[in-house]
């Protein structure tokens, strides 16, 4: 990840505060939420282009880093590939039935706890903050 | 049939397990990679960098828009 100073890091979680905030208090379906949504949908694609522009920090895209001793892409396999597939087994299994009330998808779930405007402010900053540190890489 | 406490608990081991691994993975002092290392080690490939954009672009699209 790109090295940032404080005020950076500080400045962006702010900004990522403040915008979770204007999306929270938008209502899905309408064209407040298309509009406050989309913009930072075209911020980050804009950052991404820009980065894949500018080309890598270290070494050339066709050379691979070299592995690291210890394998660890097998050990990371290894530690989280038992925890993601049983989420992608449990959210498939729930998706299948249907039934959202009694088989709650992982999307429901945060459908309950963004329902209030608190809860969908923390979930928009949050998700802000994944994009900034998806594209500042 | 399975009722609905039993699938939110499922959920909830699924939440727990992770929350464990990554606590584990921080305590471990590198031994093993946290969700970060593996994000992080994973988006060195550009493909994987747009995929994971796409995906948080069509979460965030579904999840606060549509």
């Amino acid at each position: 990840m790109a090295r940032r100073g404080l005020p950076a890091v500080g400045g962006a979680g702010a900004a990522c505060v403040g915008y979770g905030a204007v999306v929270s208090a938008t209502a899905p379906f309408t064209a407040g939420a298309d509009t406050a949504v989309a913009l930072a949908l075209g911020v980050v694609a804009v950052a991404l282009g820009l980065r894949l522009a500018a080309g890598p920090v270290t070494g050339p895209v066709l050379v691979p880093p070299a592995p690291a001793p210890g394998a660890p892409a097998r050990r990371a396999v290894a530690v989280w590939g038992p925890v993601l597939g049983a989420a992608l087994a449990l959210e498939l299994f729930s998706y299948a039935h249907g039934d959202r009330a009694a088989y709650p998808t992982l999307s429901s779930l945060l459908d309950s706890l963004d329902g209030g405007r608190a809860g969908k402010t923390l979930c928009a900053t949050a998700w802000l903050a994944l994009g900034w540190w998806l594209v500042d890489r | 049939m399975i009722s609905r406490p039993a699938v939110l608990a499922a959920w909830a081991l699924v939440g727990a397990a992770a929350v464990a691994t990554q606590v584990l993975s921080a305590v471990s002092r590198g031994s093993r990679p946290g969700i970060g290392a593996v994000l992080a080690r994973a988006t060195d490939r550009r493909w994987v960098s747009v995929v994971l954009v796409v995906g948080w672009m069509w979460f965030g699209w579904h999840t606060f828009a549509r």
